[in-house]
This record gives C-alpha cells, sequence and structure tokens, in this order.
C-alpha cells in the first residue's frame, strides 16, 4: 500500500492526473470529514475538501518524500479551518500546556473490551458536535484520521502537550455529559 | 486496590472512548472526486528557481570565454583577429609544429563548445520559460 501511494504520488508529480485521481479517490473520506466535523457545515467542508485536494496538486512539486502524504493533507485542510474560523487557533493555542496529562491508550488498543452501550454511544455521538471546534477538530485528528499525539501536534502546528490537553478536555467533557446522562436516566 | 469510583471512572472513560470511536466517518458528495480532477488547472507552478551542475558549466565557461576575449583582444588588433593569432602562435619561439597543432586544436575546440553551449543554453531558455 505504501509503495503504491508513493508510485502514485511519483506519478502525480509528473502531472498524471489519473494517478492523482486515485490518491484522492483514497483519501477523500477522511480529508472531508475532518472539515466537515471542524466546520460542522456540509458546504463549507465541501469547499475546504477541494480546495484541499487543489493546493495538494499545485504544491506536490515541492512535497518532500520523506513526508507523510496524509499529515501534509491534514495540515492543509487545518489552515484552511484555521482561515475560515479565525478564533480556532486561538483557540487551541489557549488550551495551554498541562505536563500532567496523560491519556492512557490500553482502551484503543483493546477493542474487544469495547463495552457496547448503544444507547449512550448515541447520546455522546450528538454530544460530539456539540463540542468546541477547536476539540472537534483534535480528537477527529485522533480517532477517526488515527494519527498519534506528535502527528496531531505537527498538523495543527501547536505542542504537543496542547494537543494532549485538548483531547483531554474533550474527552473529560464527554465524560461529564455522560455523566448527566446517567443521572437523568 | 483502585476505589470503586476509580473503578467507575475507567468505565465511563471507555465509554467515552468507544463513543469516539465509533463516531462515523462521513461520506463526501458522490461525483467528488471528478469535481476535484475537473478544477485541477491546466498548468502546474513553475518550479522554483534552483542552480545545478549544468549552470555552473555554463557560467564558468562563458566567463572563460570573455576572459580569453578581452586577452586576445588586448594582444591583437581585433581585425583580421583568427590569423593573427595563427600567426603569432606559429612564430612562438621553441613551438614545435605539434604542440601548435595541439595548441591550435584546443584553440578551435573552445571556439566549436562555445557556439554549443551558446546554442544549448539559449534552447534550454526557451525550454523554461
Amino acid at each position: 500500500m505504501a509503495d503504491n501511494e508513493a508510485r502514485l504520488i511519483q506519478q502525480a508529480k509528473a502531472g498524471d492526473r489519473a494517478a492523482f485521481a486515485q490518491l484522492v479517490q483514497a483519501e477523500q473520506r477522511f480529508v472531508y470529514n475532518l472539515a466537515l466535523r471542524t466546520l460542522n457545515n456540509p458546504q463549507e467542508a465541501e469547499d475546504v475538501a477541494q480546495e484541499t485536494f487543489l493546493r495538494a496538486w499545485q504544491a506536490l512539486p515541492r512535497f518532500r518524500e520523506a513526508a507523510k502524504f496524509q499529515t501534509w493533507l491534514y495540515r492543509i485542510v487545518t489552515n484552511l479551518c484555521y482561515n475560515r474560523l479565525p478564533r480556532l487557533r486561538r483557540d487551541l493555542a489557549a488550551l495551554g500546556d498541562e505536563a500532567t496529562v496523560n491519556i492512557p491508550d490500553e482502551v484503543l488498543a483493546d477493542p474487544a473490551k469495547r463495552m457496547v452501550l448503544a444507547e449512550k454511544r448515541g447520546y455522546l455521538h450528538q454530544q460530539i458536535e456539540q463540542l468546541p471546534e477547536s476539540y472537534r477538530l483534535l480528537i477527529t485528528l485522533r480517532y477517526q484520521n488515527e494519527l498519534s499525539y506528535a502527528e496531531i501536534a505537527e498538523v495543527v502546528g501547536l505542542p504537543l502537550g496542547t494537543v494532549k490537553t485538548g483531547i483531554f478536555r474533550a474527552r473529560a467533557q464527554l465524560r461529564a455529559a455522560l455523566r448527566q446522562f446517567e443521572e437523568d436516566g | 486496590m483502585m476505589s470503586q469510583q476509580n473503578l467507575n471512572e475507567i468505565a465511563a472513560y471507555k465509554i467515552v472512548d468507544d463513543a469516539l470511536q465509533s463516531y462515523p466517518l462521513a461520506e463526501p458528495p458522490p461525483e467528488f472526486v471528478a469535481t476535484v480532477i475537473n478544477h485541477l488547472p491546466p498548468t502546474r507552478i513553475k518550479p522554483r528557481f534552483r542552480l545545478d551542475w549544468f549552470d555552473y558549466a555554463i557560467t564558468f565557461f562563458t566567463t572563460g570565454m570573455a576572459a580569453l576575449f578581452i586577452i586576445l583582444w588586448r594582444m591583437f588588433p581585433l581585425v583580421d583577429l583568427p590569423t593573427q593569432t595563427f600567426t603569432a602562435l606559429n612564430r612562438l619561439p621553441h613551438l614545435s609544429s605539434v604542440a601548435f597543432i595541439i595548441i591550435a586544436g584546443f584553440l578551435a575546440g573552445i571556439v566549436a563548445i562555445s557556439i554549443a553551449a551558446a546554442t544549448l543554453s539559449l534552447n534550454r531558455s526557451s525550454l523554461m520559460s
């Protein structure tokens, strides 16, 4: 897969539109989803996703092979979202860097033990949409685009600690919503 | 020993993480790829300016030619330069005929290469524009 992607990137760099179309095909869901979850507007998300690929096509000759193509694309999406939501970068930067924040990863690595509670899950999905866009951007990059914290930090252009803080707070906000749901229910 | 409260918190965060992981990816519009490809600009942006070995070779050769021209110009009148150069070289003391042929060939080679280099650089400029 990586070899195939590297070959497609090389061909696209040389101006091969068919190769670039294959790259778009492979990444469109993640790019569009990231834009949609951040902007919360389908039309704007489509515009941003299209703009992302157009900019990628134009900047492809300068793309370094050492960089990860997906991370590079997500950085373009994020920058376009920054342009559309001027407060987004400010909100992210304001998260600060709490050194005590430590997010355990065992729940991610142990799908067999995940609890399947459809009602709570559905409720939390609604709550995710209510999170501030800065949190939505971070958790989409983490949980849907499956980037590491370091990669997210690179994409959003912020320190690693700030990224961890943001994801920690997003989870804490969802935890609080779940507690309220359980108390009400 | 973990308290019951801690266990409840861990269980709650597992539910939160499960919700985050199971949050569905949104589907882009059906014709998204075609739309993107149709909007790609016909020409790519020009590559950034950079020098490679060929540019240095051309520069070195051109400046060498200019220097040689200036030296020859100061040594001989500009009119009938080839003939006078030939005569001057032929009159140099202790110069054997073999050495003379080598020098004359060298100079002829430089002239030929300079013409070739000028032609190539002109073609290169037209390709880059």
